[in-house]
């Protein structure tokens, strides 16, 4: 039954459906590491092609969640080597840099879980919650912050870890529970 | 968080997340990702705090399937686009930014197989030889190969970008009224100053930058990587200096490289600076127009009343152009 499941991925349905349930957290994912939004959805959209090619070769017992982040892994760091070169081509096709800095994705609806976020960075300490916002609203980096608040980048990095791990323990019901669900049961 | 990884807390991940780890630290974070399953989900589910704690969507969805399921539809792929547009900045272009100013006499080549000239906007065009080139206004380009020498010639007056297509057999020369370049390697471009000035900045590659009334290769000078030439009008000398990276940023920003123009929810004013930008028009926003409303959309070879008609009426304002500038305004003011 469970196997049945774990191969859903290889109908063309199926394959959407894990495309958007996994889509954004990569991407998030690679951010971290290529710090550029165009180049992480690149990535990202280039591992579901060639899953999708490959999709036949996988052995029935494979935990899809932990293949893609270890794929998305190697290929964004393949991507950084790439990467010097190809920002100087996008210096020349990007009419300016700064519009994909200055643009902001579209406010999606809220969600469930956003809306308790939402209270839960509410109830931070001020000088927590302004800089959590600063950089999750503004985009501001940490040093950006630390340079208009007049504080060190180490506090920065400590409220943000502060702030993030208070949603953590607050919002622990609301997140996914322990489980990489499509192999459960296989191993 | 792990007594095996000292250094994973949530400091580490939010730093992470929000693309201010170092290599090490990422490093690090990535090790003990690997080393569980648990680390793993725990991960994932920062990760979801984090994405969900911003009302700013970065990424997608919707789209990013659309075009996904585009590349899966297609039987068979003959190339990897992805790899392809690392590799095409290294190998199959060469990329120049010209700026020469207008000079009385006018550039001519005995034949040429292709004159392109722009007038009070930029011009996109391809050359005979698939080189791409972009006239800034007023400025004109004169093309042909010269078979005899087996060259590749373009004649410029005005500002040019070009993206130079790859051909070892058929060197590519752009020649101005006072000098010209060879290009020989990757990335570079020219700058004419006010003062008549040709400055040629190297991006990467080698070009060779020569004066036109020497004879070639005896008053010529090659230079590479983060230099830059430039070619002085007072005494036709060249000299060699060393490069701001800045340069070529700085070139690039008053460009449109192609006529295609983006604007991802974007606020009102900042889609008119650009508006102004690319069509060279003034535009003013009215003060009683709400200048918090925002815009997303693309536009590919539309003309500027077609943008400002979409624009003005997805946000239900309204435009009247006097003279030289456009005004933007509330619909009801009409």
């Amino acid at each position: 039954m469970i196997v049945t499941l774990a191969n859903t991925w290889q109908t063309k349905e199926g394959f959407e459906i894990l495309f958007k349930q996994h889509y954004e957290s990569l991407c998030d994912f690679v951010f971290g590491m290529v710090k550029d939004y165009d180049a992480s959805e690149d990535v990202i959209q280039e591992l579901f092609v060639k899953f999708w090619e490959k999709r036949n070769d996988f052995p029935d017992d494979i935990s899809i969640k932990a293949y893609l982040y270890r794929a998305a892994r190697n290929m964004a760091l393949n991507q950084i080597k790439h990467f010097e070169i190809k920002n100087d081509f996008n210096l020349f096709n990007r009419e300016e840099m700064s519009d994909a800095e200055q643009s902001i994705g579209n406010p999606a609806e809220t969600s469930e879980l956003q809306k308790m976020i939402a209270q839960a960075v509410n109830k931070l300490p001020p000088e927590r919650k302004k800089i959590f916002l600063m950089s999750r609203e503004d985009g501001l980096k940490y040093k950006e912050i630390a340079e208009e608040l007049n504080i060190s980048i180490k506090t920065v990095e400590n409220q943000m870890g502060k702030a993030l791990s208070t949603l953590r323990t607050e919002l622990s019901d609301y997140l996914p529970a322990i489980i990489i669900a499509i192999c459960i049961g296989i191993k | 968080m792990s007594d095996q990884y000292p250094h994973i807390d949530e400091n580490a991940i939010a730093k992470y997340l929000s693309g201010e780890a170092n290599a090490t630290e990422i490093n690090e974070l990535m090790d003990w990702m690997e080393s569980s399953d648990e680390n793993l989900e725990e991960f994932i589910r920062y990760e979801k705090l984090w994405s969900e704690s911003s009302v700013h969507k970065h990424f997608n969805v919707q789209k990013a399937w659309s075009k996904v399921n585009l590349r899966i539809s297609k039987k068979k792929r003959r190339f990897n686009p992805y790899y392809l547009s690392a590799t095409a900045a290294a190998a199959a272009f060469i990329i120049i930014v010209i700026f020469v100013q207008f000079f009385n006499t006018k550039p001519t080549i005995s034949s040429p197989q292709f004159a392109i000239a722009s007038t009070n906007s930029a011009l996109n065009s391809t050359l005979p030889d698939g080189s791409f080139v972009l006239l800034s206004k007023h400025s004109k380009i004169e093309y042909a190969f010269d078979s005899q020498k087996q060259i590749r010639l373009a004649k410029l007056s005005g500002k040019a970008f070009f993206s130079v297509k790859r051909d070892t057999k058929h060197r590519f020369i752009v020649e101005t009224n006072r000098g010209g370049v060879e290009v020989l390697g990757t990335k570079f471009s020219i700058n004419e100053t006010k003062n008549k000035d040709v400055k040629v900045y190297v991006l990467s590659g080698r070009v060779k930058v020569f004066l036109v009334r020497a004879p070639k290769d005896t008053l010529s000078l090659i230079i590479t990587n983060g230099e830059k030439a430039l070619i002085m009008a007072s005494n036709d000398t060249i000299i060699k200096q060393a490069q701001k990276a800045s340069a070529f940023y700085t070139i690039n920003k008053t460009y449109t490289i192609n006529k295609t123009i983006t604007f991802r929810n974007m606020y009102l004013p900042a889609v008119m600076a650009k508006l102004e930008k690319c069509y060279s028009v003034n535009i003013k926003i009215d003060d009683s127009v709400d200048k918090k409303l925002r815009f997303s959309s693309s536009f590919k070879d539309n003309s500027l009343n077609e943008i400002l008609t979409v624009i003005t009426q997805t946000l239900n304002l309204d435009y009247t152009k006097k003279g030289d500038t456009y005004y933007i305004t509330n619909e009801n003011d009409e």
